[in-house]
């Protein structure tokens, strides 16, 4: 889709870049990258005071995976704000379409273009994607995996179950909004909730933190998945707007 | 030159090739893509800056995976905002 996408003032631009131009930025940006490179070789070896003090407080944490014990233990705020930037970043490029908050999430119609390889495949994959995501959901308490590779996976199914053409997103739906605010309301409740127990935000009381950093992780899952897909919704054209808008 | 220095190595240097891509092609989503690319360099010199020491570590592995996925949602939104200046440019070529 991003072939037609011209920009008036590009042709002009483009053509105004000479070769000379080209060779100087080129020798300047060549030149950077030199000093960059001298400068890592110069650098001593840090001495990593953060994997002593992760190391030492991961028994705390709830958690045996150490990533996710930095990601949604000791640097939560770091997360937070990511679930947070997401929501912004779905909230921007949230089509503006005559389609009602009180029309169906899904709706399934017949496609103008059939795939059928993609759509007999998708009966086999579908079930197995969403198995590995949940999978890897809970694998992430002790090995490498947790929320946002869950999320991305999830998001992959949607976005294939986009392209066989039978189903399409309606993210004004009131299921698609709980969807995309669940993560962050999630994560706040429960940052705000802890405060009772510890008296510091985010700060999650020791015996119950595995189950804290699931309930969140669950949430931020949904959560991702869903704005994953409506980024990609966003930005896709379905065949039959482009067969309209050919016209 | 050991393992981690080379891909910091090459992490520059990709980092550069983005840098090359923003300041020389004049296409929108070219630039888009060239950002891109100077992203996947920086976030490669951070993990391999990471395992450096006898273990490695996890904090820029677990900053590097909040980068990637605010890295997809800046993209989605770049994107977004050129369809939008396309189309506007559109509509006035059309008037």
């Amino acid at each position: 889709m991003f072939n037609d996408i011209t920009l008036a003032r590009n042709a002009e631009q483009q053509a105004g870049l000479s070769g000379g131009v080209l060779f100087v930025v080129g020798l300047v940006v060549g030149l950077v990258c030199l000093f960059l490179i001298f400068a890592l070789i110069n650098t001593p070896v840090a001495e990593q005071p953060l994997v002593a003090l992760v190391a030492s407080n991961l028994e705390q944490s709830g958690v045996q995976n150490p990533v996710t014990a930095v990601l949604l233990n000791f640097r939560s705020y770091d997360t937070l704000l990511e679930v947070a930037v997401l929501l912004i970043v779905a909230l921007a490029v949230m089509p503006v379409s005559q389609e009602q908050s009180n029309q169906a999430f899904v709706t399934v119609s017949k496609p103008v273009q059939r795939r059928p390889v993609l759509e007999a495949f998708l009966r086999w994959l579908l079930p197995a994607i969403v198995v590995t995501s949940g999978y890897l959901l809970w694998t992430g308490a002790a090995l490498p995996g947790g929320a946002f590779q869950a999320g991305a996976l999830l998001a992959g199914a949607g976005i294939l179950l986009l392209l066989a053409g039978h189903h399409s997103f309606n993210f004004n739906a009131m299921i698609a909004r709980v969807l995309l605010v669940v993560g962050l309301a999630v994560f706040l409740l429960v940052g705000a909730a802890v405060i009772v127990s510890t008296g510091t935000a985010l700060a999650y009381p020791v015996a119950w933190a595995g189950t804290l950093i699931l309930i969140i992780e669950v949430a931020a899952t949904l959560t991702i998945a869903a704005i994953l897909v409506l980024l990609f919704c966003a930005l896709h054209v379905a065949p039959q707007q482009k067969q309209k808008t050919a016209r | 030159m050991t393992q981690a220095l080379a891909y910091s190595v090459f992490g520059i240097i990709l980092f550069g090739i983005g840098l090359f891509g923003v300041l020389a092609i004049a296409h929108v989503v070219k630039k888009i893509l060239a950002i891109n690319i100077c992203g996947v360099g920086v976030f490669m010199v951070f993990i391999a800056n990471a395992s450096t020491g006898a273990s490695p570590d996890f904090v820029p592995h677990a900053m590097v995976l909040t980068g990637i996925v605010v890295a997809v949602a800046g993209t989605a939104l770049a994107l977004s905002l050129v369809c939008r200046i396309n189309a506007l440019e559109k509509q006035k070529d059309d008037v």
